[in-house]
């Protein structure tokens, strides 16, 4: 009885000597990881084909398979092989706060990197661009962003769109009338009832919008580009260790040419969940992003 | 938690801007205050109009009347202002759905106001049939004894006191549709909590943009309080029982 005792009290301390001499090596966001022994990623609910449920309201999409990529190697690096994932659901005002609090180590969504929002939170490797376009009826015979004098177009408040139009119709004199909408299911309803003419949002995002709708061959992008977007997964600022640990191994997708098989699942294959395909082949911008790695911010 | 807390973000601009965000939050109050200020006195005035008309005799009238005001009052209000902005226009003919759609200046300010009327007015009605109904009994047999007319009996009689009443309740009231004015931004409109989640998705200082709006809100509802306090003492009879 003693002896048992004896020896269990020699097992815990010997276990918490082991865990706290391999926890000495991790910093930051690693260290909590191993310590609590489960990694927390951020989705979004609806954010096609990057970040959002399927039909059995699993977190599914193309930024939720890189972060997922990179729990597989955290596993190894922390020594865990039964680490815990889970994922916790946040919106465009919520993802910076959980993920400065500590809610979620991972925001894999689709979250532009710009230097202002770097004052903030840190950003990965660049895993996407996209440009910013006009999304528009067919039949409202639009064929380029000049044929919008005068008209209504939408913008997703807080969304690049939002001053690409107002600067836009300061530089040209176009007379737009800006309404807002709360996000891309609201801005495109919009479009849909004809309560504006253009819709304006990241190219992918509004194809894979256009794509799931009721019609998909009424409405089509204007050609001109507007800005482009390089998305990257959010982490904690000022965490190095995690830093260069995440970016290494999406470096290593990129280069070892993973990341060529896993796009075309997303962009130019049915998805889930009502199969359809969103027909984007991979643009120069990410090809450029791709064969140079980088995090610059715009 | 490593945040960087920077206060000075409300007098920076966002890129391409020339307005600074303390700019945005005075806009975004001016729109909360507008939305308010109209819903409020219209769903006074509906509120206490259909809230009096429940408390007569007139038996399809009542019935009309409650109806009204369970519609309105059961169904969430965000329910309400997205059929007023999305639904309501293609249920009208062609013409005047293209007029609400295309033509009609600040849309989504249109809508809100007449959700929130509609959602808060029918709220006052429930108010204004109690307070009305708390007046004792005697008074409207001694009204009509007196060989007043029903309208005189409401606006000489019942409804004076019936005021007095529902003037507490009518203070919070008020201060749920301030707050209530925020569902508004789901339909686009650019009101204190739209514009500080605008700005926290330009520069990510969620947390001041937030706070900013908060105190904005308390003090708006401070205010408001004050302001209700003293008209509610103004009316005070004095020597006059409850």
């Amino acid at each position: 009885m003693f002896d048992h005792k004896k020896k269990l009290l020699a097992l815990v301390i010997a276990a918490g000597l082991c865990a706290t001499v391999q926890a000495d090596d991790l910093t930051g966001t690693l260290k909590k990881i191993k310590e609590s022994g489960t990694v927390t990623l951020g989705y979004r609910d609806a954010s096609l084909p990057f970040s959002y449920l399927n039909d059995a309201q699993q977190p599914i999409g193309y930024s939720i398979e890189l972060c997922q990529k990179i729990v597989d190697q955290i596993k190894v690096k922390v020594g865990e092989p039964n680490l815990k994932t889970e994922y916790v659901s946040v919106v465009a005002a919520t993802r910076t706060p959980l993920l400065i609090n500590g809610t979620i180590d991972l925001e894999c969504g689709v979250t532009t990197n710009t230097v202002e929002r770097q004052k903030q939170i840190g950003f990965l490797l660049t895993s996407y661009v996209a440009s910013a376009k006009y999304a528009v009826k067919k039949a409202a015979g639009i064929n380029n962003v000049d044929d919008l004098k005068g008209k209504a177009v939408v913008v997703i408040t807080g969304g690049s769109g939002e001053w690409i139009t107002k600067n836009l119709n300061r530089e040209k004199q176009l007379g737009l009338k800006i309404l807002n909408a709360k996000d891309g299911g609201e801005a495109f309803l919009m479009l849909e009832t004809g309560r504006a003419v253009a819709y304006i949002n990241d190219d992918v995002q509004l194809m894979a919008t256009i794509a799931q709708s009721r019609n998909p061959d009424a409405y089509t992008l204007l050609s001109e580009p507007m800005s482009a977007e390089p998305y990257a997964i959010g982490i904690r600022k000022n965490d190095p260790q995690f830093k260069t640990f995440a970016d290494d191994v999406l470096r290593n997708l990129y280069s070892t040419g993973v990341i060529e098989t896993q796009y075309p699942k997303w962009f130019q294959q049915p998805i889930p969940p009502k199969n359809a395909v969103i027909n984007l082949p991979m643009s120069d911008a990410l090809k450029e992003a791709i064969a140079h790695p980088n995090d610059t911010g715009v | 938690m490593d945040y960087n807390w920077n206060w000075s973000v409300f007098w920076e601009s966002a890129p391409g801007e020339s307005s600074s965000y303390l700019h945005w939050l005075i806009n975004g109050t001016s729109w909360t205050l507008a939305t308010t200020v109209v819903a409020f006195v219209l769903a006074f005035l509906i509120g206490g109009l259909v809230g009096t008309l429940r408390t007569t005799t007139l038996r399809p009238v009542v019935w009309l009347c409650n109806l009204y005001t369970e519609v309105f009052r059961n169904i969430p209000l965000l329910v309400q202002m997205f059929i007023c902005f999305f639904v309501l226009p293609e249920l009208v003919p062609v013409s005047v759905g293209d007029y609400l759609k295309q033509d009609l200046p600040y849309p989504s300010f249109f809508s809100a106001v007449v959700a929130l009327t509609l959602f808060t007015s029918a709220k006052l009605s429930e108010l204004f049939k109690a307070g009305i109904e708390s007046v004792a009994v005697g008074q409207r047999g001694a009204a009509l004894a007196l060989g007043l007319r029903p309208t005189q009996m409401y606006l000489q009689v019942l409804l004076p006191q019936a005021i007095r009443v529902v003037f507490p309740p009518l203070t919070s009231e008020a201060l749920n549709t301030l707050k209530n004015s925020s569902v508004a931004l789901t339909i686009g409109l650019m009101e204190l909590t739209a514009q500080a989640r605008n700005i926290s998705e330009y520069s990510f200082n969620t947390f001041e943009a937030f706070t900013a709006a908060t105190v904005i809100y308390v003090v708006i509802s401070l205010l408001v309080t004050f302001v209700m306090g003293h008209i509610e003492r103004s009316l005070t009879i004095r020597g006059a029982t409850r």
